[in-house]
């Protein structure tokens, strides 16, 4: 169980209280809590809930499973490497084989790099695309918790539950709710830019060809084990 | 190494290109990990996030499946070569018997 897991239940209380107060018009036009609303696009307990739904779980599993494949593919092209490089025939046709062998394999890549333009390098570059939306979630579930457990000790909770007065209802809410929707708003940030950070490096990846053409049967070949 | 060993082992490689291919969006673990129900700009940046991820195992799936048929062509020229290679080596065999004949 993490720190929002142990503030959720009082934490939606909480800040379904606020999304009452401010649904009915609870804050004056020129509130700085509106625009983070706008921002945001959704109430506090609304948000909260957005917080509480993010699961690193099943993405540790997806990035694992990723890094595997990485190396299985590596694994592939090194073992065929071996037994390319034992010199199976010499002349023109296995110069042209060793050019298409050489492409092929680089496609394959060796898995060492996530900035590699090969299917390893693109599956380990994807791994680490989905370990920083898990480091993002961590974030934003922690980031998120703080605020919670702040808002959950002063006295604007306190005045959310206890007074009857609209004025009062109305700051208590509007004070909560910049507090966790300035936390939303970072959390938004950091989570567009890794979004677009990672656009170029899990782009499409081209295969491009060797010039020469595909090894010729038996052509200029001088020797060969058959 | 004979030349249709290197054809199967090309084959082989290709083969799991292609298998890798069929099962790379099973690692898909869907949208809601990344709070893609939610409303708002919260729940449109968990979409985007996965559909980040879903775009590029659906491009990894198609460029391992192609490449896996690559494997496949680059083995089929191997077997060309070594067929050429017995060809040679018959027309050698069958000169010198009728040589010595």
């Amino acid at each position: 169980m993490d720190v929002l897991e142990r503030v959720t239940g009082a934490g939606l209380d909480l800040l379904d209280r606020v999304d009452r107060v401010l649904a009915s018009g609870g804050a004056p036009a020129t509130d700085p809590v509106w625009p983070l609303l706008r921002v945001v696009g959704a109430l506090p307990g609304e948000a909260l809930r957005f917080a509480v739904s993010l699961d690193a779980e099943p993405l540790h599993a997806t990035s694992m499973e990723l890094r595997a494949r990485s190396r299985e593919f590596a694994g592939h092209r090194a073992a065929l490497d071996v037994h390319v490089a034992t010199g199976t025939w010499e002349g023109a046709g296995a110069d042209a084989f060793g050019a298409w062998w050489r492409a092929l394999a680089d496609y394959v890549g060796d898995g060492t790099s996530v900035d590699q333009a090969s299917l390893a390098g693109r599956l380990l570059a994807m791994a680490s695309y989905v370990d920083a939306v898990v480091e993002w979630i961590d974030y934003t579930r922690g980031d998120v918790a703080m605020t919670v457990a702040d808002a959950l000790r002063s006295h604007e909770a306190v005045a959310l539950r206890t007074s009857t007065m609209d004025d009062d209802l109305s700051r208590a809410a509007s004070t909560i709710g910049v507090r966790v929707l300035a936390t939303f708003s970072d959390s938004l940030r950091n989570g567009r830019d890794l979004h677009d950070e990672w656009s170029q490096r899990l782009s499409g990846l081209p295969f491009h060809p060797p010039s020469e053409s595909p090894p010729p049967p038996a052509s200029g070949a001088t020797r060969a084990h058959l | 190494m004979r030349l249709d060993d290197l054809a199967d082992e090309l084959d082989a490689v290709g083969d799991e290109l292609a298998r890798a291919s069929t099962t790379m969006t099973l690692a898909d673990p869907g949208a809601r990990p990344f709070g893609a129900d939610a409303a708002g700009a919260l729940g449109e940046l968990g979409r985007a996030l996965h559909l980040r991820l879903s775009t590029v195992l659906a491009d990894r799936s198609r460029e391992s499946a192609a490449h896996g048929a690559r494997f496949g062509d680059a083995a089929q020229s191997v077997r060309q070569v070594a067929d050429g290679f017995r060809d040679v080596e018959d027309a050698v065999r069958d000169r010198h018997d009728l040589g010595s004949s």
